[in-house]
């Protein structure tokens, strides 16, 4: 219930946000295409594989990568496993509560898993280091620590920053079998780098990366993840609203135009060195 | 990804594994109003899908404090039975579940005129029966006929179809084996009348182009639905046509 | 001499949300909702054409939302500590204070279920209701109060304006045939009162039947022909009548 105090937005406020929007003004001063800005920082965790932390505008998201060895799953026996989890903190914001993650934890965890699957992100196939006996299991976890909107692009910003930095124990099979691992850490292998771009419908108009309080008043989100082709490997709308068609398309052309920026955040991939 | 696994999921002549063309959708049959304790519910089949769903409200609220002041809440439920997929699925809800049900709420409420009913909640619950690819938009074509019947008040209907990629090409419907080993899948669902998308998301590699042509086949296949989605609804309440046209109102 | 009549759907079909049901200028009545100059149907319903510019759109189905003055038939569900807690056949739970039951003051009940307790059925009238509370009732005037006798039947709601009839011809019918007395709830709940159980049977169901299908263009003849087939099954013709 205390949430309400701070979900409702008061009434005079979302009429200023609307008018504001349709003389093309958003409620921080930005133009409807421009991002706030963007930090990414890695290696910020000693003990993880990779790490990263990231801010856009005062939203700010750690992700942290670990990995372990494991069996594959049964029906991909000769590929690494990528497992994706989020939980929304209470720390980052009152409207979040202590507990088991609800629907909006899972789902920003699956949508940036299914950016970076689709995109293969990570090379699962180069993971597997006795196919159907040992493989390894990567896992990303992302905590948003601050909540001023806009937290899928600050995750998936984090994440991917994480994994393009990320460094695993090279491992060796001995002459008996066994799995020997060694000092000496290589980089995960990386394929591709995908961004995630969220779009907020406001009455008529579309604003890449809302603040929170846009995020009150938007009728609907889309998330586009752009790969480095310019394929697209994941969307998600959301909210309680509708897009036309033609709104799916400029948001999706808006999401292309501004994914180079957002790539140039990225600290550079690992075969990009050599 | 595609083809890798050695299946081939189109022919020489670019039909598909169950013989359809790429703009095919499979078999759909709906029925309206199928359980006699639920205010609304419904029946689809749509190749071997077998969903069902049931609509309860509007209704108290419980836990009151849920209730909102100024309009109906809509709760939905999305779960897959453990016999529906062929190994079986452990019954506590998965994370996939949690997510369909989000996205399904999302989509259908859109089309409701939430604020007729402040207070009060309207909870959709969808059972998976039997699965094989796209149950998520086949329960969300379900779900709004089944909310039809509870007498929930809309502005429109919602009718929701996949368009995945096989072998580079785009297509519609896709069933269990195409999304497995298929390039990609992009459920949409829309309220035809109006033309707005309510659900959209994406898994795989699409380009920019492929995306408009996909929003345009998928708007040609929900326009079909929305017929068999009519059709459910008008023929449950059928028996009335003969009564009142074996009566003059008019003079 | 072109211009399309405004109504666009057939007597006696059937409109689903969203489906348009006229454009121009004509009378749409029953729920549905505009845009500029096009109506359509806003719940499931069937389509009556009254007039070439005048149509109505009955609900097949249609909750019950108290509206004050309504009288209304509820079952206590709950007791707190100075009300009760009524059902009235709506997604609002209703509430019945103490104060509202006897029409004087009268020494403090401390007990509360010793004056209505968890299932029995009242006859009352809403006091109020907005959406913001409970919808509060009364049975502090006269022919509200606790139900002894009878038999109760639930019909939909939207149907309760059939039961009555053109000025109550429907009740006044049943009342003299079969010697019963009808209180109507617009909540959908009929209390049907008699001192012969048969036939209070018959009244009961002849409601329940005359209330199942959506649209029915006569109420009074096929109540009348309802009450003649369970009269002449039961062996007993005529009646009082």
């Amino acid at each position: 219930m205390s949430e309400r105090v701070h979900t409702v937005i008061p009434a005079p406020r979302r009429e200023a946000i609307l008018s504001m929007l349709k003389r093309g003004e958003r409620v921080d001063g930005r133009r409807a295409d421009e991002y706030r800005e963007v930090r990414v920082e890695t290696g910020v965790v000693g003990n993880a594989e990779g790490s990263a932390r990231v801010s856009i505008g005062h939203t700010k998201v750690i992700a942290g990568v670990k990995a372990s060895l494991g069996s594959p799953f049964p029906d991909t026996p000769d590929k690494g496993i990528q497992i994706v989890y989020a939980e929304l903190i209470p720390m980052a914001s009152p409207i979040f509560e202590p507990g088991p993650p609800d629907e909006n934890d899972v789902e920003l965890a699956r949508v940036i898993d299914r950016g970076l699957r689709s995109s293969s992100t990570i090379k699962l196939e180069e993971l597997a280091l006795v196919p159907g006996k040992h493989v390894w299991r990567i896992y990303i976890d992302i905590y948003p620590i601050d909540h001023d909107g806009n937290l899928m692009d600050a995750s998936g910003l984090a994440a991917v920053a994480a994994l393009l930095t990320s460094k695993i124990p090279k491992v060796s099979i001995s002459s008996n079998g066994n799995l020997v691992m060694e000092e000496e850490r290589v980089p995960l292998p990386i394929g591709d780098a995908p961004v995630f771009v969220t779009i907020a419908k406001i009455g008529d108009a579309l604003v890449v990366d809302p603040c929170y309080e846009e995020e009150l008043v938007m009728d609907a989100r889309i998330t586009f993840a752009i790969d480095k082709e310019d394929n697209v490997c994941a969307i998600q709308k959301g909210g309680r609203g509708s897009f036309s068609a033609d709104e799916v398309v400029k948001a999706l052309d808006l999401a292309l135009s501004l994914a180079p920026e957002l790539r140039s955040k990225l600290p550079p991939s690992p075969s990009d060195s050599h | 990804m595609g083809g890798a696994e050695g299946i081939k999921l189109l022919d020489e002549e670019g039909r598909r594994l169950d013989g359809r063309a790429l703009n095919e959708l499979r078999k759909c049959r709906i029925e309206a109003g199928v359980l006699k304790n639920a205010n609304g519910s419904a029946y689809i089949e749509l190749g071997r899908n077998k969903i069902l769903v049931a609509v309860y409200g509007p209704r108290e609220v419980h836990p009151r404090h849920e209730a909102l002041p100024d309009r109906m809440l809509l709760r939905c439920k999305y779960s897959m039975l453990p016999f529906s997929v062929p190994d079986r699925k452990n019954p506590a809800p998965s994370r996939r579940e949690v997510e369909l049900s989000k996205v399904i709420r999302e989509a259908l409420e859109p089309a409701i005129f939430l604020e007729e009913y402040p207070r009060t909640t309207v909870d959709v619950y969808i059972e998976v029966i039997e699965a094989d690819g796209s149950t998520r938009v086949a329960s969300i074509t379900a779900a709004s006929v089944a909310l039809a019947d509870a007498g929930i008040p809309m502005r429109d209907l919602v009718a929701g179809v996949s368009v995945g990629k096989i072998e580079g090409k785009l297509a519609i419907d896709i069933n269990g084996i195409e999304d497995q080993y298929g390039e990609g899948d992009m459920p949409i669902a829309m309220m035809p009348r109006l033309g707005e998308i309510t659900l959209i998301q994406a898994d795989g590699r699409f380009t920019r182009d492929e995306v408009v042509q996909a929003l345009q086949m998928a708007r040609e296949a929900i326009a079909k639905l929305y017929e068999e989605q009519k059709r459910a609804l008008k023929e449950k309440y059928s028996r009335i046509l003969e009564e009142v046209e074996g009566s003059e109102v008019m003079r | 001499m072109g211009t399309p009549m405004p109504i666009r759907v057939s007597n006696g079909q059937i409109v689903v949300p969203g489906e348009l049901v006229a454009e121009g200028r004509c009378e749409v009545l029953g729920p549905h909702f505009s845009s500029g100059r096009r109506h359509y149907a806003k719940v499931l319903s069937v389509a009556v054409v009254e007039k070439p510019r005048r149509v109505r759109l009955i609900p097949l189905k249609r909750s019950y939302v108290p509206v004050e003055g309504d009288i209304v038939i509820g079952k206590v569900v709950d007791i707190g500590p100075t009300s009760w807690v009524i059902d009235i056949n709506s997604p609002y739970m209703a509430l019945l204070q103490v104060s509202e039951v006897f029409p004087r003051p009268t020494t403090l009940q401390r007990d509360l279920s010793k004056i209505l307790k968890v299932g029995d059925v009242v006859i009352a009238k809403v006091l109020s209701f907005d959406f913001a509370h409970d919808p509060l009732l009364t049975i502090k005037e006269s022919k509200l109060g606790k139900v002894s006798k009878g038999l109760l039947v639930e019909i939909p709601p939207s149907r309760v304006s059939r039961i009555i009839g053109r000025k109550g011809q429907v009740v006044n019918y049943l009342r003299d045939v079969l010697d019963v007395e009808l209180v109507v709830g617009r909540n959908g709940r009929v209390l049907v009162v008699g001192e012969d159980s048969e036939r209070e049977a018959v009244a009961a169901y002849v409601i329940k039947r005359l209330c199942e299908e959506a649209y029915v263009p006569d109420p009074l003849a096929t109540a009348k022909q309802l009450v003649e087939e369970a009269l002449s099954s039961r062996g007993d013709v005529g009646g009082r009548g």
